[in-house]
């Protein structure tokens, strides 16, 4: 069981798919302008990764070599146009805000990663179990950004006011930058500075040291 | 001059010194609430400088003061404080100290800040700056470029742009409302010692983009804002044209040295 155990734990932190491998940029910039928007993309993406690491496993003795990548692609394709399909049936309105990214997930680097790297040579149980894994380490980080994004750009968390803003009489003035892009990627850069200040096992090799300054 | 006497300090304490008269006409014109808040931009610059300090052995440097200056000086005045700090903050640690300090750092601090703050706020009136702001840059201006720390082909090439590109679109009147904050941004944000580009040719150029950058993007903002992202964007490509600058030499000194 230590096995499962550190299948599951260790993509939370130390093997984080966002901060450590730097997959699935793309949506934690787009989506989480909101913590409600963040966590609809999170449990999306728990379903399709889950599912599509558990078919591929499942089939993976079935699969030739030389076409493996695109029947990923389409198992992977069509469990995404499933959530899709559920999320406009039951969550309409969330739905709309996340617009394209949804069906993105098709093309997130994490979970066609996982299904190439672990799904293809191992067991469903503990492929399922990776993906689970993978997907809250992704989920985690959308939702840390999703936090900070929120309630300094709009003084509110899943919709509901904490900093009563100036223009309902409060004393917070929005961040307004905090709502845009950029502001996502430096929040996603200061997060791994924080995680490699942590464990500095995921620090990398400086290419450009400080040196003394020269007395000159 | 004497060697030894230019070290990185130096050329940091000219450019408070040169920073100090502008400091006293933005109080002398803001009244206690300027004062308020360059104190507050001074205390945050400091509080991260000993963070990096002790923690991670950058240097701490004097001239980082000019962009709780810069801050003070141009941001709207219905800003609240702790936005002010945070647009310090983020100008300090993103734009210079996680490079390795002032002097490393490949983006002017300020005009980092100053970004940072307009994208927060964009509806916000920055502060335009009358004559008087200007009549203050001046005498630090001339002592920066009498030292050779601020590079008059920068300013001259910047004048020059700004002045066709807005004469082309028809917004003279907007730059001649707002000299101060022109004046002051070209000398310490568009043409900083550090970010801006290196090569003589380059700084033309670089100089030139800023100018021509303001003018375009005043079609569609104030003109604070618009200098300020012009000269944000004329730092992220004067690297670019260094290197452009520095092949040409190349490809011309082979053409010179070689024989038919």
């Amino acid at each position: 069981m230590a096995g499962s155990r550190h299948r599951f734990f260790t993509p939370l932190i130390d093997e984080n798919p966002v901060t450590l491998q730097i997959l699935g940029i793309c949506s934690a910039l787009a989506v989480t302008t909101s913590m409600t928007t963040a966590l609809t993309m999170s449990a999306a993406l728990t379903a399709v990764l889950m599912a599509a690491s558990g078919l591929i496993s499942a089939l993976r003795n079935h699969m030739p070599k030389s076409i493996r990548l695109i029947l990923q692609i389409t198992i992977i394709a069509s469990l995404v146009i499933i959530t899709d399909l559920v999320l406009q049936a039951y969550a309409f309105d969330i739905s709309k805000r996340l617009s394209i990214f949804v069906s993105l997930v098709v093309t997130n680097c994490l979970v066609l990663g996982r299904a190439e790297t672990f799904a293809m040579h191992n067991p469903p149980g503990p492929s399922i179990l990776d993906g689970l894994g993978n997907a809250l380490g992704y989920s985690l980080i959308l939702m840390i950004v999703g936090f900070v994004r929120e309630l300094l750009g709009r003084g509110t968390l899943f919709g509901f006011t904490v900093l009563p803003s100036v223009e309902d009489g409060g004393w917070f003035q929005p961040l307004g930058v905090m709502l845009l892009a950029p502001s996502a990627f430096v929040i996603l850069g200061l997060l791994i500075w924080a995680i490699r200040a942590w464990r500095p096992a995921q620090v990398e090799a400086n290419e450009y040291p400080l040196t003394a300054r020269a007395e000159g | 001059m004497i060697r030894g006497l230019w070290t990185p300090d130096t050329v940091g304490w000219l450019l408070v010194a040169a920073g100090a008269p502008v400091a006293v006409a933005m109080i002398l014109d803001q009244g206690p609430d300027g004062l308020i808040r360059l104190a507050l931009g001074l205390a945050v610059v400091a509080a991260w400088q000993s963070l990096f300090r002790f923690n991670m052995g950058v240097m701490p440097a004097p001239a980082s003061a000019i962009t709780a200056l810069a801050v003070a000086v141009m941001a709207p005045h219905e800003v609240p404080l702790w936005q002010i700090g945070f647009a310090v903050s983020f100008g300090a640690v993103v734009g210079e100290l996680i490079f390795g300090g002032w002097g490393r750092n490949f983006l002017n601090a300020s005009a980092v800040a100053l970004s940072f703050l307009s994208l927060s706020v964009p509806n916000a009136d920055f502060v335009a700056g009358d004559a008087g702001l200007a009549l203050a840059v001046v005498p630090g201006a001339i002592m920066l470029a009498l030292t050779g720390i601020l590079p008059i082909s920068i300013l001259a090439a910047f004048a020059t742009a700004l002045w066709v590109a807005a004469m082309a679109l028809g917004l003279t009147p907007q730059i001649l409302a707002a000299p101060g904050t022109l004046v002051f941004a070209v000398v310490f944000l568009v043409a900083d010692p550090v970010a801006s580009a290196a090569t003589p040719l380059g700084r033309w150029v670089q100089g030139a983009l800023a100018g021509a950058f303001t003018a375009f993007l005043m079609t569609g903002t104030s003109v604070p804002q618009a200098v300020v992202f012009a000269a944000l964007l004329a730092g992220l490509f004067a690297p670019l044209v260094d290197q452009g600058i520095i092949a040409l030499h190349l490809r011309w000194r082979r053409v010179r040295h070689a024989r038919p």
